[in-house]
């Protein structure tokens, strides 16, 4: 494609950046950061799910967030989420389906589901919950 | 805000590596994908057979609706915002083309600024042939290159010239709705750059009407400032059997701005699609292959008396200087947001 490559930033991750208290928040910041950097220089295209993001109230998040843009979840996009092998977990479902429908080959996780599928995770080294 | 402070565990990643889930096998395939595809066949079929028995759409009102018909086809099954997002993309691009012809329309007389004062039709006709002289050094080069190899047959090279011209009706339309149907984000790039050309160019027609060198040759029009130029530019097209350019082609002439030569949007469209996929191209000499076409445009617009070699110049400028702006304006944002989060971060 002729977009630079996306990485996903999912829930955990955006909750673990934006969430001092969390306990993977250092890694997450240090990723983050250097996500941002090469979202900088123009190699990457940073994306999350609009609920995902949606869910973070009462953060500035056109400031933390800024670089990221958000991938809007339609009723197509439900729909196959409900028709997925996942679909029990409606919100795993959705993640995975944004990140098909967007061509996402790298996704920003902590959560350990995530490693299941044919995806790079990212922060390779960190905690991860699951 | 709720947040999963749950107790980490460490996973090594290399051992799950055997068993991943490709995405395909788990989400279901976007039904619509294959009969977008099948429509967007069909349609580039049809626009082939239009082609060749019909005659290139080339007048705004077909190309919108061959554009229309193309996006109907690329954007079928698509969400409601996506559809949404595309009716406010056709209606700048619907203004656009409309503020273009409007422009067009207004530099033949000249043009009132709000009621309060009027920019004069002030014709560039000796300007612009003095400057090609001096590029030169002495020679027109229109009249060179007609007189060294117009001939009353159709050559090879008439055919290479004609077609190059015809592709400024194509061209730029093709690209935007191939990067309409295939990335939003990339369409928009292009469209910036392209309308700050169109924008740039329109106040050029109106501030700087330039007598094209067809007209200021022809018997016709009362400058004769060079030898006489033969004009037909779609002889090239007719040799190969395209006739339905030629008259369509008038009809779209009928309603244009016979002096707006400067700057020429043929050089400048010619440019703006290779430059802008410039960066995809790896191989030095795909680049090098890439940017020869905008050069073969302008020599096909000089040696068929369309326009000079400054107006073409100008063009290939401001295309220049588009890419330029948007480029840092592009950077800057990035660098900008980059800034917010790092701030917000510290």
């Amino acid at each position: 494609m002729i977009d630079p490559p996306k990485v996903l930033l999912e829930r955990s991750f955006l909750q673990a950046v934006a969430d001092h208290e969390n306990p993977n928040h250092d890694a997450a910041a240090t990723e983050y950061l250097d996500l941002v950097r090469r979202y900088a220089a123009a190699e990457i295209l940073l994306v999350a799910v609009h609920t995902h993001l949606g869910e973070l109230v009462g953060l500035d998040r056109r400031h933390v967030f800024a670089p990221v843009d958000r991938l809007w979840v339609g009723f197509q996009h439900r729909r196959a989420a409900a028709r997925s092998r996942v679909a029990d977990d409606p919100d795993l479902a959705i993640t995975l389906v944004m990140a098909q429908r967007h061509r996402v080959r790298t996704i920003a996780t902590f959560d350990a589901r995530f490693h299941d599928f044919d995806l790079t995770v990212v922060p390779v080294t960190a905690a991860t919950t699951g | 805000m709720s947040t999963a402070a749950e107790a980490p565990t460490f996973v090594d990643p290399s051992a799950r590596l055997s068993h991943r889930l490709p995405l395909r096998a788990v989400v279901p395939d976007d039904e619509f994908r294959v009969v977008r595809l099948a429509l967007m066949f069909e349609f580039l079929f049809v626009y082939l057979w239009w082609l060749r028995f019909m005659g290139l759409p080339i007048d705004r009102i077909s190309v919108a609706i061959s554009v229309g018909l193309f996006l109907l086809c690329a954007f079928v099954g698509k969400s409601w915002r996506t559809w949404g997002i595309l009716l406010l993309d056709c209606a700048f691009y619907c203004v656009m083309w409309l503020a273009y012809e409007r422009t067009r329309g207004a530099a033949d007389e000249g043009v009132s600024v709000f009621g309060l004062f009027r920019i004069p039709h002030q014709l560039q006709v000796e300007s612009v042939r003095n400057i090609d002289r001096v590029l030169f050094f002495g020679h027109d080069p229109n009249v060179v290159l007609q007189d060294h190899f117009w001939e009353t047959t159709v050559r090879w090279y008439d055919v290479v010239a004609s077609t190059t011209y015809m592709t400024h009706f194509v061209l730029p339309i093709l690209v935007m709705a191939v990067l309409w149907a295939i990335s939003h984000r990339q369409w928009v790039r292009f469209m910036k750059r392209f309308s700050t050309l169109l924008a740039v160019a329109c106040l050029l027609f109106v501030l700087v009407p330039t007598v094209p060198p067809w007209m200021a040759s022809s018997p016709k029009f009362p400058y004769q400032l060079i030898d006489e130029l033969h004009r037909d530019a779609g002889r090239g097209f007719r040799h190969i059997g395209f006739y339905g350019f030629a008259s369509d082609y008038k009809v779209q002439l009928s309603n244009g701005n016979g002096y707006a030569a400067m700057p020429s949007l043929h050089a400048s469209f010619a440019l703006i699609v290779p430059a802008f996929f410039l960066p995809w191209i790896r191989s030095k000499w795909l680049k090098a292959l890439a940017l020869l076409f905008p050069v073969i445009m302008l020599t096909s617009l000089v040696y068929l008396a369309e326009h000079w070699v400054i107006d073409g110049l100008v063009g290939w400028c401001i295309t220049g200087g588009s890419f330029w702006f948007w480029n840092r304006m592009e950077r800057r944002t990035r660098v900008q947001r980059s800034d917010r989060a790092h701030e917000a971060l510290a």
